[in-house]
């Protein structure tokens, strides 16, 4: 499994990380060494030393179909705290730095 | 070498579904009009440590809409995240479908192009939290050009069932067929209101070109397919679809090439232009939400579910045009919408002959509807009404002039006894007797044209239609004037 430096900025970016320069290069070396394990185990099913014939990926730990809920609506009084937390707000609403996607 | 360019369309439609409360959360799903961030609670503002509940009604909705689609309905089915940022979303992920969508595999038909009917292909539906809404400017508009925008959570976490289709659709008059024909089925189901102007109805495109060889029909070259958003109604979608083709078009016409990209539709200059977005660097990371376990759709709401969809607008069509012998178009036009469809199926029942009633319908009860502007369930002649009226038409006693003055009488909510005589039409009608008898006068009092007619001297007709207008003058418009004429050529026949 190769990591590159860019594939380690990339990710950064998505998470919307600031990484520092010196912290790249440890970063691909976790980063190998968290997948180069994975890769062993998908090596070891390919070699036939890993049998997972009818094992389904493991996804959740409650095995349980959760309950649902009925629709029927109830007030949360939290808006007052929130919006009183917010770093900006106007009237009601929050407010964010000026995001246009339309040019 | 002559070439032909080719579009191909598929579709993503967002209906809101009909759910009193969130998709996660029992927050209200009321957010138009509501004061900004009313209906909100820890979940749906994405606070640490809350948890989503998944909304049973809203899992009913979206397997009521999949099998009417026709799709095979997972037995589980699960959420994923779809991570990026962006202010509307303030967990930093949106909760939806990815491999594993609760519908699959579906169809629809719609009219196609060549007038048949066309199958295009449901690849999926499946169930997502709407997002919040930004405004980017304040009611005053002193903040226009500011440097913020405003957000409002209201609509964060509302139900959304997504369904898209295969790139099946080969033109935009197709794509605003099936558009109409995804929403005629929401409404039918009770699914979602449908609206497209209040955007419970979204619809996003996906198209590109082929440049093909005329003759050969080899594909020689497939543009790169763009997205188009922000077409808030039937005839936006056609529209901008229209222009996207030209477009596309002229780019490979002249040997340019076309890049993947988000279009936003501007229906005042009738363009889209490019969105310049983040898109290109979105990379959505979907991953099971740890927070929802495998959704599991039980085989007894499969079935009740499946036992209780309603006659759907296809069948009721095809049964429209079957059973009442209506013309296909007569057919859709009262299969519509299921208010329109029961006012005619009651007027029918009430005895009203169908294509007659029909056609009031059409014409009369939609011009009133339209002009002021109520709608079906709150429309003041009943259908029990119109059906008498229709018959006094169809029976002769009424002619369809008078009988529309007698209707804008029963819309202005009078009743039928009230409204006759406010029409200048004796109470019931004119009875066949009554029309028979002024017959009988004007043949007596014109026996020399009576006399020519039975001798073959009025080829072209017009003699009987002088009798004609000489009944209907005599029943004062009271009578049908087809109906008249009828009555005169039995009687002018008998004594030949
Ligand atoms: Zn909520």
């Amino acid at each position: 499994m190769t990591i590159s430096e860019k594939d380690v900025r990339h990710v950064a970016d998505l998470a919307r990380l600031r990484v520092e320069e010196k912290e790249i290069e440890p970063l691909v070396r976790h980063f190998e060494a968290i997948l180069g394990h994975f890769a062993t185990l998908s090596r070891a099913r390919e070699e036939g030393r890993l049998n997972l014939d009818g094992v389904d990926p493991f996804l959740f730990s409650e095995r349980e179909a959760p309950p649902l809920r009925e629709d029927e609506p109830v007030r949360s009084a939290v808006r007052d705290d929130v919006l009183a937390a917010a770093p900006e707000r106007k009237d009601s609403f929050f407010v964010v730095p000026r995001i246009l996607e339309e040019e | 070498m002559t070439f032909r360019y080719i579009p191909v369309i598929g579709l993503e439609i967002h209906v809101q579904l009909s759910t009193a409360t969130k998709i996660f959360c029992p927050c209200s799903t009321d957010y138009i009009g509501a004061e900004p961030n009313t209906n909100v609670c820890p979940v749906c503002l994405g606070l640490p440590g809350s948890l989503p509940v998944l909304n049973k009604r809203a899992v009913e909705l979206g397997v009521r809409a999949g099998l009417a689609l026709s799709c095979t309905i997972r037995n589980h089915t699960v959420f994923h995240r779809k991570n990026y940022f962006y202010p509307d979303l303030p967990k930093a992920y949106q909760i939806s479908q990815y491999d594993l969508p609760l519908a699959e595999g579906g169809e629809i038909y719609i009219p196609g192009d060549d007038g048949r009917p066309r199958r295009i292909r449901i690849t999926r539906l499946h169930l997502e939290e709407d997002a919040g809404k930004l405004v980017h400017s304040a009611a005053d508009g002193r903040l226009e050009g500011a440097a913020f925008s405003f957000v409002d959570y209201n609509r964060g976490g509302v139900p959304l069932a997504e369904i898209v289709s295969e790139p099946d659709i080969t033109s935009p008059r197709e794509a605003r067929e099936y558009v109409a024909r995804i929403r005629q089925t929401v409404r039918y189901l009770g699914v979602s209101d449908g609206d497209m102007e209040r955007g419970s109805l979204r619809v996003d495109a996906n198209v590109s070109v082929k440049k093909t060889d005329e003759t050969s029909g080899e594909v020689l070259y497939w543009g790169e397919r763009t997205e188009i958003k922000n077409m808030n109604s039937l005839r936006a979608v056609e529209r901008a679809l229209e222009y996207e083709i030209i477009r596309q078009t002229g780019v490979l016409a002249e040997g340019g090439s076309l890049e993947r990209e988000t279009r936003h539709w501007n229906d005042g200059e009738g363009i889209t232009t490019s969105m310049r977005s983040k898109e290109a660097a979105n990379d959505y990371r979907y991953f099971p939400d740890p927070d929802i376990p495998p959704i599991v759709v039980t085989e007894e709401l499969l079935e009740s579910t499946r036992n209780a969809l309603p006659e759907l607008p296809w069948a009721k069509e095809r049964r429209f045009a079957g059973e009442y012998g209506l013309p296909e178009a007569d057919a859709a036009f009262m299969a519509e919408s299921l208010p329109v469809a029961l006012y005619f199926e009651e007027c029918v029942k009430n005895g009203a002959a169908p294509l007659r009633a029909a056609n009031w319908i059409r014409t009369e009860v939609f011009r009133v509807m339209n002009e002021k502007g109520l709608s079906m369930d709150s429309f003041p002649v009943k259908p029990s009404v119109l059906a008498e009226l229709v018959a006094l038409v169809e029976g002769g006693k009424l002619s369809t002039t008078v009988a529309r003055e007698v209707f804008a009488h029963l819309a202005e909510g009078r009743s039928l006894k009230d409204a006759l005589p406010a029409a200048g039409a004796s109470p019931g009608g004119l009875s066949a007797e009554d029309v028979e008898k002024m017959v009988d006068r004007v043949l007596l009092a014109n026996g020399d044209v009576v006399e020519e007619i039975r001798s073959g001297r009025d080829p072209k007709g017009k003699k009987i239609k002088f009798l004609t207008g000489l009944v209907m003058k005599e029943a004062r418009g009271q009578a049908d004037a087809a109906a008249v004429s009828g009555i005169l050529e039995r009687r002018l026949g008998e004594g030949r």
